[in-house]
């Protein structure tokens, strides 16, 4: 167990479970947390845990599924005001026995809950093209990441999920979850908690035994997509393919690039494609280290499609030959410390950090971090600029005004 | 420098009063702690759009003060976003109904970006060009809302519940609004609400107290102006609603509703008015929060997903409940929710459940401490409402379960609208 003794006015139990990504087994990943916190056998009915955790001052319990690299990470996070300020003594105790239960407590799964999950997922597919954004990052993902587990939806399609069983949702919780590796995570003012009981009733962590895979495949040529619904802007993505992963010497500059491509206002994009040519309102890149790739995204003027693909891919075409300026680095620099320094001030990221953390056997300082940042050059960024490759182009948009 | 202590929830707060009428106040943070957070607000938001100063009253667009917002990043020499960046600084801004607020996170060059933070307020660089530049930034940001059928049905509904309030509008303003904008309008609104004696600075996180109090000692030699704050008009609004009911077909992949109740305005100090607004909070809560029956009983007929929310909006001259559900049987669930919202869901306001719930706005307080952000907005919004935010939750002792019964008897048929996409 990790124990972070930090003095927030609220403490995080956390527990992370691993195992390999798979399709077979991804709506199951899915719904298991969702059906696993939404009742028990103690609490039958979602109405009877919400007044469970509304009776520990609205403590809250947040579970998601995620994909890191070739993983996928289901995790579940209980929040929980720290029993010292409203002098509580009881509170720590009721808070781990309802996680106990959330884990443990569960002869079958509500069919009522069950039922409920899923036609709410289907629901949420149906109003997929109501929500113009999320529309657009499904798509786009679907096309960018094709053939690879990634461009599959978290939740599995509307085919899976119509198909899977309540009772192969339990299997797979009978005999599957307990044998995952586990990280459990405890933040907070933890003074005078007897955390011994947190690994008697949550369990203790285990280690990973299956590697952290980062790979993505190699460019392919294809044509742009353009997709016409009703609406007022485009909504443009376009992926690029940057084969530098988070264990990779050139990580660190790789996050600098993504900043002074769209990572923040004094960014390329920001200050250009917004700033000097008035072309959208929002812009921004983002860089996923587990895949590598880089994403730009915008809302751009209809009447001006054409013209902001070019200027993007212009922009961008100038950082790949030229590289950065020393301005641009230093600037970049400091707000990649802030974003670190910063980070340190808040629960849920340090909670997650110290999961990935011990996951990865990373055991660098802040303060290492801090130097590594400080070391990166201008040619660092430019040799990580230089593998950029423009690989997928989708657009969703209206008519033209 | 006044100092407060609110040991139950280990905080501090220490006050300084300038001689221009700026108020600042110092949220600090025991090391270990890394950020500053700042928050520069104004009492001037997307309602105050026609406003008296002296004997003169003026009347400006929809979607003015966000404008403004724009524009106050306008510097001489760039945009002063770049400049935070380039400090290694996030910052930020935001216009809600009733104020404007400009922040940045600093975990370094705080002195600096607070003077720079300053210099951008102080600094009005409002041209002809540059209004007519940011005309297509804005527009694009409003097309980005319109393009999400959730906003374009709040922004109806709000219109079918008023005839005259400017909450009928967005807080962005409208396409066409924003072209009616020019400099001269943003030259006068900069000029009556952004002096000095209208602002308030909270700080919070990491901070070096006596560097500040010196700096602003210093800031209030150099601006010495002290100004009159100018009065916002609001218009009569009867106490009806515009449209009663109203469906629509659209091209939308489940139908969707929104219920709006518009409730009396209540002429009341801000204690009390804070109290009303936690009693409205817990009512909604009780009667069709997760842990309600109703709530249950509508998921298990697959009445409801979980994009079902109520909210409660307290704005100036403006009250109002709203309720926001898809479904595939829209016309059953509306039948079921006008029933329980107008009559048959007073039985579950029970004392119980109003018991628990407190426990839960005592600690929805709590996690709201734990986050400088948060707690810094919070603090200024309870400022601008003439109370403090480590007083609510004494005022919340003071809420009855009777308060919150008062309201829900406020809900009548009357004051009700519905707005309906049908799905085509």
């Amino acid at each position: 167990m990790i124990t972070l003794q930090h003095d927030f006015k609220t403490i995080q139990i956390a527990l992370y479970l691993i195992d390999v990504d798979d399709q077979k087994h991804t709506t199951h990943r899915y719904l298991l947390p969702r059906l696993m916190a939404a009742s028990t056998d103690h609490y039958p009915t979602r109405q009877q845990m919400n007044q469970a955790l509304e009776d520990l001052y609205g403590a809250y319990f947040k579970v998601r599924t995620e994909r890191m690299g070739n993983l996928s990470v289901m995790s579940f996070v209980l929040t929980l005001v720290d029993p010292k300020i409203v002098k509580d003594q009881h509170l720590f105790q009721q808070a781990l026995s309802l996680f106990d239960d959330v884990l443990h407590g569960h002869r079958s799964f509500s069919q009522d809950v069950f039922d409920d999950e899923i036609r709410m997922l289907i629901e949420h597919w149906k109003t997929l093209k109501d929500n113009k954004r999320g529309y657009a990052s499904y798509r786009f993902q679907s096309t960018f990441f094709e053939g690879d587990l990634y461009g599959y939806p978290i939740s599995g399609d509307l085919k899976h999920i119509k198909a899977v069983k309540k009772e192969d949702v339990y299997s797979y919780y009978q005999t599957s979850f307990q044998q995952q590796a586990r990280y459990v995570v405890i933040n907070g003012h933890t003074d005078g908690l007897d955390l011994g009981l947190v690994e008697r009733m949550i369990g203790p962590s285990t280690s990973m035994t299956h590697p952290l895979i980062t790979t993505f495949r190699s460019w392919k040529p294809k044509e742009p997509i353009i997709e016409y619904t009703d609406m007022q802007q485009a909504i443009v993505k376009i992926g690029y393919i940057l084969p530098i992963y988070r264990c990779d010497a050139l990580y660190d500059a790789c996050v600098i690039l993504d900043t002074v491509i769209g990572g923040y206002p004094e960014s390329r994009l920001f200050k250009i494609i917004r700033e000097e040519r008035g072309l959208c309102y929002d812009i921004s890149s983002n860089y996923d280290y587990y895949k590598g790739v880089l994403t730009i995204s915008s809302g751009i003027d209809l009447d001006q499609v054409d013209q902001a693909l070019i200027d993007i891919q212009h922009l961008i075409k100038h950082v790949i030959e030229d590289g950065i300026t020393d301005d641009e680095l230093l600037h970049a620099k400091a707000y990649y410390m802030h974003q670190v320094k910063s980070s340190l001030d808040q629960q849920s990221v340090l909670t997650r950090r110290a999961f990935v953390r011990d996951m990865l056997h990373y055991v660098e300082s802040v303060e290492e971090k801090l130097i590594k940042i400080g070391a990166i050059t201008k040619e660092d960024v430019h040799r990580a600029a230089k593998l950029l490759t423009c690989d997928t182009i989708y657009v969703l948009r209206g008519q033209k005004s | 420098m006044i100092k407060r202590h609110y040991p139950s929830f280990h905080e501090e707060v220490l006050i300084l009063k300038l001689k221009n009428g700026m108020q600042v106040h110092i949220l600090p943070k025991e090391d270990p702690y890394y950020s500053t957070y700042v928050e520069l607000s104004i009492p001037y938001g997307a309602l105050d759009l026609n406003y008296q100063v002296g004997d003169q009253t003026f009347e400006t667009p929809y979607g003015t003060a966000h404008f403004l917002e724009h524009k106050v990043f306008a510097m001489p020499d760039g945009d002063a976003f770049a400049m935070f960046s380039k400090m290694g600084v996030d910052a930020n801004a935001m216009t809600s109904y009733n104020q404007t607020s400009y922040l940045f996170m600093a975990t370094h060059h705080v002195t600096e970006a607070l003077t720079y933070l300053l210099k951008m307020i102080d600094t009005h660089y409002v041209t002809h060009d540059n209004v007519e530049s940011e005309k297509s930034i804005i527009a694009e940001e409003l097309k980005m809302y319109l393009d999400d059928p959730n906003v374009v049905m709040h922004n109806t509904l709000m219109e079918h519940l008023y005839f005259n309030h400017p909450i009928r509008y967005d807080i962005g303003g409208t396409l066409e609004s924003i072209q009616r904008i020019d400099d001269q309008i943003l030259n006068h609104v900069y000029d009556s609400f952004y002096q000095p004696s209208n602002r308030l600075i909270v700080m919070a996180g990491k901070v070096d107290v006596q560097e500040m109090v010196s700096f602003f000692k210093t800031y209030d030699q150099e601006n010495p102006i002290k100004h009159v704050k100018p009065k916002t008009r609001y218009p009569k609004e009867p106490k009806r609603v515009r449209v009663k009911y109203h469906v629509e077909k659209k091209p939308i992949g489940i139908s969707k509703m929104m219920i709006g109740f518009k409730l009396d305005v209540k002429r009341l100090n801000p204690k009390e008015q804070i109290k009303r607004e936690m009693a409205m909070a817990m009512m909604t809560q009780l009667l069709l929060g997760p842990s309600s029956s109703m709530f249950e009983s509508l998921l298990r007929e697959g009445l409801i997903n979980q994009q079902f929310s109520m909210s409660t909006n307290i704005e100036k001259n403006a009250e109002s409940i709203t309720l926001y559900a898809e479904s595939n049987h829209i016309f059953k669930l509306k039948k079921r929710l006008v029933a329980f919202l107008t009559g048959e869901g007073e039985q579950a306001l029970t004392e119980d459940a109003f018991n628990r719930y407190k426990k839960v706005f005592l600690g929805q307080f709590i996690y709201a401490l734990n986050n400088v952000e948060h707690k810094a907005y919070l603090y200024g919004k309870y400022y601008h409402l003439g109370s403090n935010l480590f007083e609510v939750v004494d005022l919340l002792q003071e809420v009855t379960l009777l308060d919150a019964i008062a309201i829900y008897r406020e809900l009548t048929p009357q004051r009700l609208s519905i707005l309906i996409y049908k799905k085509a």
